[in-house]
């Protein structure tokens, strides 16, 4: 287990690495969801500020 | 508005002369002519960019160090960091006025081919702007510790360069035209763009100092300004007419 | 029949629902083979032997830049659908997919950089493919900036539309002067693994990587899709069914 996360020795860039790649990932999922969520209920208050008038 | 008058009176006269087809060549060159005769109305707006230039040339010798032989090593990048950097200095204003007082939509609407009048404007741009600069390059590469040999090398590349750098700002100026002060975005756009410029250019100059033949990234910088030449104003025509709507 | 799809598509309710149903298709077969990857790339493929563990990297990094390219190639050729047949979904589709390459770009650079300290001593290496990625960055960050710029979305669109296909027609082009650039200065030797000299055993995580990645990609285009078609219609009672009361 301990050879596993030393990596060879290679341990202060392998793990970085793999961190900022699934951060990325992280960001993106997160980004996206936030902006849909924000697109409906901008597109649903639209809707009905139209109704309205 | 003299200056529509002018064009129009010009357009008028070609429209008589050659009432068949009114040749865009013609048109395009009366764009060229009237442009060149305005600039030269602000002259002191023509030598801005040189004086830019030289500033920035004159900045690495005081921020590194004076002597010239240890200059000579760095030259061919001061020379083009700074060719490009003032070649980027006026593109905001190349479509600009023609844009605000509504020549180019004239233009776009009188069913005149846009990309000729474009080609114009942007070679108008290269031989106010790119020209003087290659001309100035040599005086620069001296001062910078180059040898006298590598002068017709430095001239022959910052001229071609300078063509594909006019034609690249067209299209970044084209993309920004309603966009205000976009100074800083027009060069985020073209300085990716002219890497290959800068690398051959830059190579160029590096053989012409060291006494080499640099007949090779010549050519690349040739092949860089024809392309540029075919596809850079259908690129600012479609983008011209884009924002114009 | 296949235009037929195509047309379809372009209707924004029909967009949308295969948008939302098409998400979980690809983020699913996503997940797995990512996870399945990670566990053939970190704990089953033996170290290497020039790089020891280092090597590892590559099953993030390789990956990300195949995104980054990919994405901008798609973004490009979706502006140009777009600009060509007038189609709004296609200008979504662009929209929706440049953050998305944008950050990959940047997780290509850091794994890049981490990759080449242990490598070559130095966290920044001006190798051709790192310095590609870096431009390529750059041009993404225009692309970006320049729909910014746009109060209006339609001509946002538009010109970036534009300068996506000048974009991806410069790629290649900055990419070999990049290439040729650093065979002149002789850079130190290349940090990737050759790919025929790959062991099974290294490839096929590798391979399940770059499918992975794709299919993540996928997924988070869907969902940034829908709501970039929202955005894009004004008048949209579908809007009510799909989202509900």
């Amino acid at each position: 287990m301990m050879r596993f996360l030393d990596m060879g020795g290679y341990y202060p860039w392998v793990w970085p690495s793999y961190a900022v790649t699934f951060v990325v990932m992280g960001l993106n999922v997160y980004w996206a969801k936030r902006l849909l969520t924000r697109a409906q209920r901008t597109a649903l208050r639209r809707l009905q500020m139209q109704e309205e008038s | 508005m003299a200056e529509i008058n002018i064009l129009q009176a010009g357009l008028a006269r070609a429209d008589r002369d050659h009432p068949s087809a009114p040749s865009a060549f013609a048109v395009a060159r009366l764009m060229l002519e009237r442009d060149l005769r305005l600039a030269f109305r602000k002259a002191s707006q023509l030598v801005q960019p040189l004086a830019f230039f030289a500033m920035v040339t004159t900045l690495f010798p005081l921020a590194i160090t004076p002597e010239l032989t240890r200059l000579r090593h760095i030259a061919s990048g001061v020379l083009w960091a700074a060719a490009l950097l003032s070649s980027l200095l006026a593109l905001e204003f190349l479509f600009r006025d023609d844009a605000q007082d509504g020549t180019l939509e004239q233009y776009a609407l009188s069913g005149r081919a846009l990309t000729g009048l474009l080609s114009a404007k942007t070679a108008a741009h290269w031989l106010l702007t790119g020209l003087p600069l290659a001309l100035m390059a040599p005086v620069a590469a001296v001062a910078l510790g180059v040898p006298g040999r590598a002068l017709p090398g430095i001239l022959a590349s910052v001229t071609l360069g300078t063509v594909t750098l006019s034609l690249l700002g067209a299209v970044g100026a084209a993309l920004t035209l309603g966009v205000r002060r976009a100074g800083a975005l027009l060069s985020l756009l073209t300085l990716p763009l002219a890497i290959p410029v800068l690398i051959f250019g830059a190579h160029a100059t590096q053989l012409a100092i060291r006494g080499e033949a640099y007949g090779a990234p010549l050519t690349l910088l040739a092949a860089l300004a024809v392309f540029g030449m075919t596809l850079a104003p259908l690129a600012a025509a479609a983008a011209v007419r884009i924002n114009l709507e | 029949m296949a235009w037929t799809w195509f047309h379809r598509l372009a209707s924004p309710p029909y967009l949308y629902r295969t948008a939302r149903r098409l998400t979980p298709w690809f983020a699913w077969p996503a997940a797995l083979l990512i996870l399945a990857g990670l566990i053939g790339g970190l704990w089953l493929a033996p170290p290497d032997y020039q790089q020891g563990d280092a090597y590892r990297i590559m099953y993030v990094h390789a990956p990300s830049a195949w995104l980054s390219l990919m994405v901008y190639t798609i973004m490009a050729v979706a502006g140009g659908i777009g600009l060509i047949w007038r189609m709004k979904a296609a200008h979504a589709l662009a929209a929706a997919a440049a953050p998305i390459g944008a950050s990959f770009t940047l997780a290509t650079l850091v794994t890049g950089s981490l990759w080449g300290k242990p490598m070559w001593g130095t966290y920044w290496q001006w190798d051709p493919r790192l310095t590609s990625e870096l431009l390529l960055f750059f041009l993404y960050l225009g692309y970006m900036g320049l729909r910014a710029a746009f109060e209006d979305l339609q001509r946002a669109d538009r010109v970036s539309a534009v300068l996506a296909v000048v974009g991806v027609i410069n790629v290649p082009i900055i990419h070999y002067s990049v290439v040729w650039w650093n065979s002149l200065h002789q850079g130190p030797s290349v940090m990737y693994l050759g790919k025929p000299t790959m062991p099974p055993s290294m490839l096929v995580p590798l391979l399940m990587m770059f499918l992975g990645f794709t299919l993540f990609f996928a997924a988070v285009l869907m969902v940034r899709l829908r709501a970039e078609v929202l955005i894009r219609e004004r008048r949209a009672h579908w809007v009510e069914e799909e989202i509900g009361a």
